[in-house]
């Protein structure tokens, strides 16, 4: 006598360790094997179904697939069902079993008892390979048109995964679409929407063929949005509301960029758009309306009504209703960027959500809406937002802010301004990637680097314990435009050379960040062209770094030491670094004559000196080819001037 | 398209699963472990219902100490998926006169009958809790 199913599982949960259900089930498993070796058929659907909660549980009970295929060439129907159920639990796709199992199958489906019939469609929609698939595709086609409903709907499932095993039994399935679009039961019109949805995936091209089913479609969904009550598909006073959205996703595919299908569509959208109240299923049904009148060519009034719809799920008090909402935002921000401004004001809002799912969706929402117009306002909300967000977030939100303030070129000043600022108050969560993007900017922006290197030196000036970007970019700016400081500009006095010096000398001195200090000696080699009169003071500094214990300090101290022996400090490899415009020019020019020979090479040697910009300049080459004429022209001509100044140099010497 | 339904327990105990795409064991248990840290870790922040996993969208629901999670494609409406798992739990809860986790230990098999009368392939197969109900009655009456 074999333990029952209800006895082996209140024997398992008696069990206090694992390695007491262990013991059990093997026991059990090896008295389960007995039988099947005997050829036992009085209990062998309750061993099978042993089997099979081993497996639940975990372990094998591969013994049992032969079994099964026992069962399913019965002629008992709990038989079958037992073994259908354990062919779909136990069996790999690349099962022999199945393989024979094929034969059994092709048998239950044409043997007119709808019970095997619904038996072996069922294990077939789930458990169909591509051999299958092929086999038995003509007996499930004839099986869409049964009597039955529940046959029906079953059949059409089954052949959805035909084809997507099959794709060339396309053909087969795809005329019965018409007839059975107009079935009475609500199941199999929704199986054949599911099995459209197959078809087009597997084959786009019978979008076009289905198009003609939009009219159709839309009066199914008026008549279910029409009808008042309809007991059996009732769900929160709503008829059938996966019927009504499966219809609405394939509206969304056949309205797409075809103005006229829209059309169709809009008044049944618009309707269900007013009508339906909001409960859980009421819900999931305008969200599906108002992703298809997003999605697809409607005029701007809907839109407007759909973007207002998504911000009252904002404004709910659901998790689950403002992450559909924001994502569906997301989704189209890029087609209808003007309605989605509107709603500015409650995305922002969700910045301060309590899920961090939200959050993020909302930012880069926000992200997606910076614009020229509404750059001020969104910026300083992003960055007291930077400021009261986690640690998680700061990083991500500081390059994202950086890049967005970068893109908005339109007012210059105010661009160098904020990443100032940004780079004051969150400099420690600036990525590298941005700090070069910012001296980038500096560098191009030509007309404002005398406000920039005054504004980044009265930063240092007032408080030199800054985050260490901060320090790395004013730094660079200091050594590069130092002598733009010893002029007089609106809002900032004229700074005396020394004290530049003095500045520099006291950040090499109590910095202990290494990085920081090559920027420095840096910048103070570059400060001996721009100041000659503080050439002495600072060849006493290097002097004194030319021993220093940090062998990249030691050596380019002793580096620019050897510079005094020229005693000409306007040498290009000191010289400004040209707009990356300027390098552009460059390389897209395939002239060759010596002058810019010349130039290159010293370029190139500008470039050694300050790695970290030479990168952003190979980036930013890679980044964005073209630039408008106007700076070319200048850029040229900046060239020019350095071409001239190079060869110079190189006479004198 | 469902990719997947898994139905565990708090414990990680899978108590039902169907895969409508075909996985390998070893790769359905990496995909149990995963679900279940991931679900748990979730519900336990009171986040939304809805994660992104791999490339797929997890939708879960918790009925008292079970997770009923279903893995579908992006572009499937979550909340829709979200009222189909309630609809499913509704269908056992009469079915079984007030389901609890034990009549689903016990009756695992007469468990996915009912939800192969719901979804087939990866699809929702029928929508009327009263035609499932029905049917499954009927099939009952077989046994």
């Amino acid at each position: 006598m074999s333990l029952t199913l209800k006895d082996l599982i209140r024997g398992v949960r008696a069990c206090k360790t694992a390695a007491q259900i262990r013991e059990l089930i093997a026991t059990e498993s090896a008295k389960i094997r007995t039988f099947f070796r005997n050829e036992d058929t009085k209990y062998r659907p309750r061993n099978v179904i042993k089997a099979l909660y081993m497996h639940m549980i975990g372990f094998p009970s591969s013994f049992a697939q032969l079994e099964c295929l026992k069962l399913i060439a019965t002629e008992s129907f709990i038989c079958k069902k037992i073994g259908y159920l354990g062919l779909s639990m136990l069996l790999e796709e690349e099962s022999d079993i199945l393989v024979l199992a094929t034969n059994v199958m092709r048998n239950d489906l044409i043997s007119g008892n709808s019970l095997f019939i619904s038996l072996a469609l069922t294990a077939l929609g789930n458990l169909a390979t591509e051999d299958m698939a092929r086999d038995l595709a003509p007996e499930v086609e004839k099986l869409i048109h049964h009597k039955d409903a529940f046959i029906r709907k079953k059949s059409i499932l089954t052949a959805g995964r035909i084809i997507r095993k099959v794709p060339d039994t396309l053909d087969r399935f795809i005329g019965c679409v018409r007839n059975l679009l107009t079935d009475k039961s609500h199941a199999v019109v929704l199986a054949t929407l599911s099995l459209m949805k197959s078809m087009i995936e597997v084959d786009p091209e019978t979008i076009e063929k289905f198009k003609k089913f939009t009219k159709g479609l839309c009066k199914i969904l008026q008549t279910l949005s029409e009808t008042a009550h309809s007991p059996e598909y009732n769900v929160a006073g709503i008829v059938d509301p996966y019927l009504q959205i499966s219809i609405l996703q394939l509206l969304q595919i056949f309205g797409k960029d075809d103005k006229e299908k829209t059309q169709l569509m809009t008044d049944i959208l618009a309707k269900i758009a007013n009508s339906v109240q909001s409960s859980n299923v009421g819900n999931a049904v305008l969200y599906e309306t108002v992703m298809t009148i997003l999605l697809i060519e409607s005029e701007k009034r809907s839109q407007l009504m759909a973007i207002s719809i998504l911000s009252k799920f904002l404004s709910k008090n659901s998790n689950n209703l403002r992450y559909v909402a924001l994502n569906t935002l997301s989704r189209v921000v890029d087609k209808v960027p003007n309605a989605i401004q509107r709603q500015r004001k409650t995305i922002v809002n969700c910045l301060h959500d309590s899920d961090i799912s939200i959050r993020r969706r909302a930012l880069d929402l926000v992200f997606s809406l910076v614009n020229q117009k509404n750059a001020k306002t969104l910026i300083k909300e992003l960055m007291n937002y930077m400021l009261e967000s986690n640690q998680e977030l700061r990083n991500d939100l500081t390059s994202k802010i950086c890049l967005a303030i970068e893109k908005l070129n339109g007012d210059k000043q105010w661009q160098l301004e904020t990443l100032i600022e940004v780079l004051e108050v969150a400099g420690q969560y600036v990525s590298e990637e941005i700090a070069a993007k910012t001296i980038n900017l500096i560098i191009e922006y030509s007309e404002l680097q005398s406000f920039v290197v005054h504004k980044f030196f009265s930063l240092l000036n007032v408080e030199r314990d800054r985050p260490q970007k901060l320090i790395q970019v004013a730094v660079w700016c200091i050594g590069e435009f130092g002598d733009l400081l010893t002029e007089e500009i609106e809002h900032f006095e004229a700074i005396p050379s020394e004290q530049v010096v003095d500045l520099l000398e006291f950040l090499l001195v109590n910095t202990n960040v290494e990085y920081i200090k090559y920027y420095l000696i840096t910048s103070l080699i570059k400060l001996t062209t721009r100041f000659p009169d503080q050439a002495p003071k600072i060849q006493d500094i290097f002097s004194r770094y030319r021993t220093n214990v940090d062998i990249e300090i030691q050596q380019r101290s002793c580096e620019f030491y050897e510079f005094f022996k020229y005693g000409d400090f306007s040498i290009s490899v000191l010289d400004k670094i040209p707009p990356i415009s300027a390098l552009l020019d460059e390389s897209n020019e395939t002239e060759t004559d010596s002058q810019t020979d010349s130039q290159t090479e010293s370029q190139s040697e500008v470039i050694k000196e300050d790695q970290k910009s030479s990168k952003l300049q190979q980036k930013k080459l890679v980044q964005e080819p073209k630039k408008s004429k106007k700076q070319q022209q200048k850029s040229k001509q900046q060239n020019q001037n350095q071409n001239q100044k190079s060869k110079n140099s190189r006479k004198r010497k | 398209m469902i990719r997947f339904f898994l139905i565990q327990n708090r414990q990680g105990q899978t108590r039902l699963s169907r895969w409508y795409v075909p996985y390998e064991d070893e790769e359905k248990t990496k995909l149990t472990t995963e679900i279940h840290k991931l679900v748990s870790h979730r519900e336990a922040k009171g986040l939304t219902n809805f994660a992104e996993y791999r490339t797929y969208k997890v939708i879960y629901r918790r009925y008292a100490g079970l997770y009923f999670v279903m893995c579908v494609d992006t572009t499937d409406n979550e909340l829709s998926i979200l009222e189909s798992i309630h609809l499913f739990v509704e269908v056992l809860d009469s079915y079984f006169k007030d389901v609890c986790e034990l009549d689903i230990v016990f009756n695992f098999w007469k468990c996915y009958t009912a939800m192969d009368e719901m979804f087939l392939t990866g699809e929702i197969q029928e929508t009327s809790r009263q035609v499932i109900r029905a049917r499954l009655d009927q099939l009952d009456k077989l046994d």
